[in-house]
């Protein structure tokens, strides 16, 4: 219903002068169901990055009026080492986890497509962890990777293995938030398995007639035909990395030094940088700046990534 | 569907979401940054003295609870409301927030206690303008930035008025509070910290179970007899780790080697002397002597209570604070421990019994609206009958010298040793700045990895950071004075 005031709302006037009482009153109405969304997005959403953007160029003091200082909060922030480690550590994130976390989905999503006895309970199994809120998981995990008696280790100890000290140690602490990010992987899996269904069974009869092997349906067929899917699991996967920061706060606070980014820095992330400069240090205004770069980083991310996607994602109905 | 019943539809929706809006949390639209969002518990800047006075151990698994209202049973006419904030603690004891409670009705007032705050609903609540009465820090160290802030405000004039007996206050206590010649906030709570020793483990290693270690070498010797390993050459017993559950336990050795953070006004950063350099390269035996990696492996392997490292036997020896007797009562009571002074360098014997005295303070946030109603609640807490009542529930010591005297402290002869180390001539307290979190950020991570024996050179990455923070520590004094 909505919907039809919408468009009813966008249809040109009948007469030269203006709307007819109908046409206004299903504006009116219409503008009514979306207010809420609109108030929404003034005072949630509009309001807060507009007032952001000129925090970040300000001096912001909870006693005092603001204060413009150019690109002073900016510069600063260069210059903090603190704000090029947290960059580090978030484009391993972006780098290695969301490309193997795409790959992980698609091939999980590739067996639960297969038709076997229990597949609704597979992908139940499967989808499961993604369920799980990111503070219980990380949880988990902190206590399924401790180093001398975590399930991990006594695993690997079984096969002659010493398990490294993951979490607690700034070398392995990363690779040990990517496996935890593996795990919930369900999200993404999910996305794909409808993806797969999606594709029209009589390409792979006809591929099949033609004498091509599972392999080659899956590069010829299925892979381009869900590239759209991939476009959009790699777009939201990033823009997610960059903002990585329930599991890093949780683990900083359980490894050795209780401390954000702990050990020694190496899960600091930006968005846990941007969480200490605020609410620990009261740099608002290059909190906000960091916000800014951010959305700017995010932007170009996504920009190259849709540019790029021409040559590799196909839509069936574009061609 | 005719026009009318769209109207009536639409207009249900918006008063729908402005329900949902106004029940929803305090203003915080002043946060200008919304990308933290899943911040769920939020954190303290841990390195620095944030001692959670209650049984809390101390890497709590973040995920707070959600901060619960412990309001009283609204009662006909319940008298005006006061709210009340306990930030950054764990879980308070017993009958705390009856206690609490009790006492505003006594003033006619109805408490809202929560509990559990995290620091960064306290900034929230105080831009968005409509902050609690008081703030109840289990520690003082964010107090300085909050004064540097404006966020609190000074209590001078409230004092003159009266309503709190200044003299009671244990002194040295009070360092913590001010700055620049004005209080930001007054101690409630004290803190000290002494060395715990397992018996068991001492009996096992062949040392003598009534015999603590009386000075940093002979701790140094104990813990070399204390450490324990299987076939492969794993740690499975260890005599000491020098940051176990807190990393600010390092102000501790600092102060006994004679090193400060500050000059005793509070206007330069001492951090790249001599005496730290010694405290450090004392704690660092610790890890380098056993191996780091194999101290990490154990370490990883402590929960909370009856795992914790030392109630499971898995450490011999720790420096922990006086609330450590109640929590051990409640989760290992079998366990044969003894707590003593903790060590001093031998060749400074003048030290021997030295503490360095931290705790819980109250203060209040700058925009309060209603002064006198949250002062009437601030004296009621400092009186030195409720400081009684209330320390000794939780655990704790008073910081009222009135307080100090209830023959309650003296019931657990394990509390009564810290009460004379903290009344003791030896109690020192600690010289904050406004830049502290900035400093415990800096110092703490070059101590995290210098205890390791990770940085080659500490005195110049100490002396780095010394330089790289002064001029803000100059800034600060600027504006405050």
């Amino acid at each position: 219903m909505a919907v039809k005031t919408a468009s009813q709302a966008k249809a040109p006037a009948r007469t030269r002068r203006g709307m007819s009482r109908h046409t206004r009153r299903g504006l009116i109405t219409g503008l009514l169901f979306i207010s809420p969304w609109v108030a929404g997005f003034l005072l949630f959403t509009l309001y807060p990055m507009v007032t952001s953007l000129i925090y970040s160029f300000s001096e912001v003091k909870f006693n005092k009026p603001l204060k413009f200082v150019g690109l002073t909060n900016y510069v600063t922030l260069f210059q903090d080492p603190r704000f090029w480690v947290s960059l580090r550590n978030t484009a391993y994130i972006v780098l290695i986890a969301v490309p193997l976390q795409l790959f992980c989905s698609f091939i999980c999503a590739l067996l639960l497509n297969i038709r076997v006895r229990g597949q609704a309970f597979y992908r139940v199994v499967y989808y499961l962890p993604a369920i799980v809120p990111a503070v219980a998981s990380t949880l988990l995990w902190y206590w399924l990777l401790r180093a001398d008696d975590g399930l991990v280790n006594h695993l690997l100890g079984l096969l002659g293995i010493q398990g490294p000290l993951w979490i607690n140690s700034p070398q392995w602490s990363k690779p040990s938030l990517v496996l935890l990010g593996l795990w919930g992987l369900g999200g993404t899996m999910v996305i794909y398995l409808a993806g797969l269904q999606d594709v029209p069974q009589s390409l792979y009869e006809s591929a099949e007639l033609d004498g091509a092997g599972w392999m080659r349906r899956l590069w010829h067929i299925t892979i381009p035909l869900i590239s759209s899917i991939t476009l959009f699991n790699l777009v939201i996967g990033v823009i997610d990395a960059f903002q990585y920061f329930a599991q890093a706060y949780v683990v900083g606070r359980l490894a050795t030094a209780s401390a954000l980014g702990a050990p020694q820095d190496s899960t600091l992330f930006y968005a846990l940088l941007l969480y200490d400069k605020l609410v620990n240090k009261f740099q608002i205004g290059q909190a906000s700046a960091m916000a800014w770069i951010l959305f700017v980083i995010i932007l170009l991310c996504t920009l190259v990534i849709l540019r790029s996607s021409r040559r590799w994602a196909y839509y069936e109905d574009s061609g | 569907m005719n026009t009318r019943h769209r109207w009536l539809l639409a207009l249900l929706a918006i008063l729908s979401l402005l329900l949902a809006a106004c029940g929803g949390a305090p203003p915080a639209a002043e946060q200008p940054t919304a990308s933290a969002s899943s911040g769920q518990a939020a954190p303290t800047n841990a390195p620095a003295p944030t001692a959670a006075p209650s049984a809390a151990p101390a890497a709590e698994p973040t995920a707070a609870p959600a901060p619960t209202t412990v309001a009283e049973p609204a009662q006909s006419g319940g008298g005006q409301k006061i709210r009340v904030w306990i930030v950054d603690w764990g879980e308070t004891a017993g009958q705390f927030a009856s206690l609490l409670t009790a006492g505003a009705k006594s003033l006619g007032l109805e408490l809202e206690l929560v509990q559990n705050v995290e620091y960064d609903k306290v900034l929230a609540a105080i831009q968005g303008g409509d902050p609690p009465e008081l703030i109840v820090p289990g520690g003082a160290d964010n107090i300085g930035t909050y004064a540097r802030e404006g966020l609190v405000m000074p209590l001078d004039d409230l004092i003159a008025k009266g309503g709190v007996d200044m003299n009671d206050v244990v002194p040295g206590s009070l360092g913590v509070c001010r700055y620049y010649g004005k209080l930001y906030c007054l101690p409630w709570g004290t803190d000290a910290y002494a060395l715990y020793w397992n018996k068991d483990l001492f009996q096992q290693a062949g040392l003598d179970p009534e015999k603590p270690p009386q000075t940093l070498d002979e701790l140094a010797e104990y813990a070399k007899k204390l450490n324990k390993t299987d076939k492969d050459g794993n740690l499975t017993q260890i005599g000491f780790i020098p940051d176990f559950e807190w990393s600010h336990t390092g102000d501790t050795y600092a102060q006994l080697f004679g090193a400060n953070f500050y000059n005793p006004d509070g206007t330069k950063i001492t951090i790249a002397t001599d005496p730290m350099l010694q405290a450090i390269e004392w704690q660092k035996q610790f890890y380098v002597g056993p191996g780091v990696e194999k101290v990490e492996r154990l370490k990883s392997g402590f929960g909370d209570a009856a795992q914790n490292g030392f109630n499971s036997g898995k450490i011999a020896m720790m420096l922990n604070g006086e609330w450590i007797p109640a929590a051990i009562k409640e989760s290992s009571p079998n366990l044969r421990y003894g707590v003593a002074p903790f060590p001093y360098p031998a060749d400074h014997p003048e030290r021997k019994g030295q503490v360095v005295l931290g705790g819980t303070v109250v203060a209040i946030p700058a925009n309060v609206k209603d002064v006198d109603l949250a002062w009437k609640m601030f004296s009621w807490m400092e009186q030195p009958q409720n400081v009684a009542d209330v320390m000794v529930n939780n655990g704790n010591l008073p910081t009222s010298k009135k307080a100090a005297t209830d023959p309650r402290f003296r019931e657990d002869p394990n509390l009564a040793l810290f009460l004379d180390l903290a009344s003791g001539p030896n109690a020192k307290g600690y010289i904050f700045t406004p830049i502290n979190s900035e400093l415990s950020d800096k110092f703490g991570k070059i101590e995290e990895q210098a205890i390791r024996g990770q940085i080659s050179d500490v005195k110049d990455e100490l002396q780095k950071a010394q330089d790289e923070l002064q001029p803000m520590l100059d800034e600060a004094v600027k504006t405050q004075k």
